[in-house]
């Protein structure tokens, strides 16, 4: 690596405010020629600096991802970022520099409007991405027609998952799950209580999810209560099916403890600690993980013991009973962008969704919910084959989670 | 109930009286942030995440000469022993909220950011006592990794007298016993004291002491924290290339 042509501190480095053409060759042909319909175009990069409002910026020419980009006013050494714009971009983005805008012909002058400014100095989860640029979302969207999206991915791929068992250490069952940068963490815990008169042979089940501030500026103090209950009744309705608790995904008769007296009642908390899309799958995938991780503690009972027909439950604190969870469905939302869906979309794809369908799905590929949000309205036989794809995606995903419970469960054992 | 063992002299959870629970901190764990934090002191265990110096989302709170910092603290629903659903903005996490503002508010070089705002959230995890401590350790970690200009570190850490003896550090249990606590904060190397609460009453002498003892912790803290910022910034300029 050439480290000279870097300026030693990047963040002492004077604003962007070239005036000098672009180094231009043509011998390397084009990365995504067909996105790219001027081959002067410019990708323009820009990374913060410790003045709020002033920046540094990178540009290179769209047509050649590869070709020497110009750092402020310095090029960078060709080895430091990979060829392909996909490697390129995330390369670029772990270092601090964001994509800003797209401009037809080089520019002369290098003016960064308030928006692009805004992208940058404020926050990028705010109302619905606001910091995206024209040019990126032809990007996101031309790259979903020709199924290779910002990160590489294809449109059926999920991002990397990563299960992590018993994080909260005060809970029946708890997990985590970290779905490329979203990260959820869900409790689970069994209080003893009454059974709905209306069906005396069930337990009860009620999920609750929080929007932590942390995830976005935008779910401060009552801002996230929209998304919170948009999201707990989303899962209410994929994971513990309808009011009469037909088709539900936890055996809700395995709570029961005397019909019509004493069941469990399990509260299921998830919290959205970091957010980049696809909210859903992730907390499904937590709550399926939890509910495997957790142990409910057994219990005697003594009928008749007292005289008010109330009878005496004793709590075992060393006994634990494990619950059957393969019933439990996953979650698999596709994001319809332009003419085509997507799985596991990032914020910044859905910020470009025409509409999206969750559709949960079980072990033997039954659909046990399915809920429909966005504006756009959907032809039936859209959403026919988005069900059998589901059902595909759903089946890879389940074994993936189940090898992940397995590998978070000998981990923890073994400390 | 006895809170030291009147044999061995070892608290409840098995610390010496000056000793602190284990600590932890790790940088950079909600990625979309501008900066973030995790930090854990023995079970109590919180994310801290800081966004801006951005534009000021309402122009009436604009200040024309400095930065404007706000905080929320909230607690999630599985953060204590017995589940409880905590509504929002309810008394004491908005009193916390303002500690911590106004804590991290002396450290931070607000004019060098005027008609700009800074925004730091802070999530309780899980809750064994000493969350107002570790929200702001949390929070001066996120802070760093922000990259907003700070004068100093600061580190917070609360002790209580329970048993006629000095404790360092109270988890929950020792902290619901009813005796003081005194929580700290400090700029650790101007050393200055920030932040000061007690609750019960002490003898004069006596609290000075519990204080000197909680200065010594916050003390520990901020060598702690300058060498998880130092491996982290060793981490940053192995990715820059530099």
């Amino acid at each position: 690596m050439d480290g000279q042509s870097l300026p030693r501190n990047p963040l002492a480095y004077p604003p962007a405010s070239p005036r000098r053409s672009l180094p231009f060759s043509s011998s390397r042909p084009p990365l995504h020629s067909s996105l790219l319909p001027y081959p002067d175009e410019v990708f323009i990069f820009l990374a913060p600096t410790a003045h709020p409002l002033r920046c540094l910026a990178l540009w290179f020419p769209a047509a050649q991802p590869s070709a020497a980009p110009t750092y402020s006013r310095q090029r960078v050494a060709p080895p430091l970022l990979p060829s392909g714009y996909c490697g390129l971009v995330s390369s670029l983005r772990r270092l601090g520099w964001r994509p800003a805008a797209y401009c037809s012909s080089p520019p002369s002058r290098l003016r960064i409007s308030l928006s692009h400014r805004r992208a940058l100095v404020g926050s990028a989860t705010g109302k619905r991405m606001v910091g995206l640029s024209e040019g990126e979302k032809r990007f996101i969207r031309g790259g979903i027609a020709q199924d290779l999206r910002t990160d590489g991915r294809q449109r059926l791929h999920y991002r990397p998952i990563s299960v992590e068992t018993g994080v909260i250490p005060q809970a029946n069952g708890s997990a985590r799950v970290r779905l490329g940068a979203t990260d959820v963490i869900v409790s689970i815990k069994a209080e003893l209580g009454k059974p709905h008169p209306l069906q005396p042979d069930k337990g009860k089940v009620a999920i609750f999810i929080d929007c932590s501030p942390t995830a976005a500026p935008m779910f401060e103090g009552r801002g996230g209560e929209e998304l919170s209950t948009e999201l707990s009744f989303a899962l209410q309705r994929c994971l513990l099916g309808g009011r009469s608790g037909a088709g539900a995904g936890i055996d809700l008769s395995s709570l029961l403890i005397v019909e019509g007296k004493v069941c469990w009642d399990l509260y299921i908390d998830g919290l959205v600690v970091s957010s980049d899309g696809n909210l859903l799958d992730a907390l499904a995938a937590a709550i399926k993980v939890a509910l495997s991780n957790a142990g409910i503690p057994k219990v005697t009972v003594n009928l008749g013991a007292s005289p008010n027909g109330q009878p005496d439950v004793d709590v075992s604190d060393e006994e634990f009973l494990q619950f059957d969870t393969s019933g439990v469905p996953v979650v698999v939302t596709l994001t319809k962008v332009g003419k085509h869906y997507i799985v596991d979309a990032t914020s910044e794809e859905e910020s470009q969704m025409s509409s999206a369908v969750s559709i949960s799905v079980n072990r033997h590929g039954h659909i046990c919910g399915l809920t429909k949000r966005g504006g756009a309205g959907l032809d039936p036989s859209v959403i026919l084959d988005m069900i059998s794809v589901a059902k595909h995606v759903g089946e890879q995903l389940m074994s993936l989670l189940d090898s992940e419970i397995a590998a978070a469960e000998a981990s923890a054992e073994d400390q | 109930m006895e809170y030291l063992d009147s044999l061995t002299g070892f608290r409840l959870d098995g610390r010496r009286p000056n000793d602190m629970r284990q600590i932890r901190g790790e940088i950079g764990v909600v990625a979309k942030a501008d900066g973030s934090a995790l930090f854990e002191m023995g079970n109590t265990k919180v994310i801290a995440a800081v966004y801006g110096p951005r534009e000021v989302q309402n122009k009436s709170q604009q200040v024309n000469n400095q930065a404007l910092v706000r905080c929320e603290y909230s607690m999630a629903n599985f953060s204590t022993g017995d589940r409880a659903r905590r509504p929002k903005g309810d008394r004491r996490s908005t009193e916390i909220s303002l500690v911590i503002r106004q804590t991290m508010e002396t450290c931070i070089l607000t004019h060098l950011m005027p008609r700009s705002q800074i925004d730091i959230f802070v999530q309780v995890l899980q809750a064994d006592g000493g969350t107002r401590s570790a929200c702001i350790n949390a929070a001066t970690l996120a802070l760093a990794d922000a990259g907003v200009p700070m004068c100093d570190i600061v580190t917070s850490c609360s002790a209580g007298y329970l048993s006629s003896t000095p404790l360092l550090d109270l988890n929950y249990i020792e902290d619901s016993a009813g005796g003081p606590d005194v929580t700290v904060g400090i700029l650790a190397k101007m050393d200055k004291v920030t932040l000061l609460q007690m609750d019960a009453k002490l003898p004069i002498d006596i609290f000075e002491n519990v204080m000197q003892l909680a200065i010594e912790g916050c003390k520990a803290i901020a060598q702690y924290i300058r060498g998880v910022l130092l491996e982290n910034t060793k981490q940053l300029e192995c990715c820059r290339g530099v």
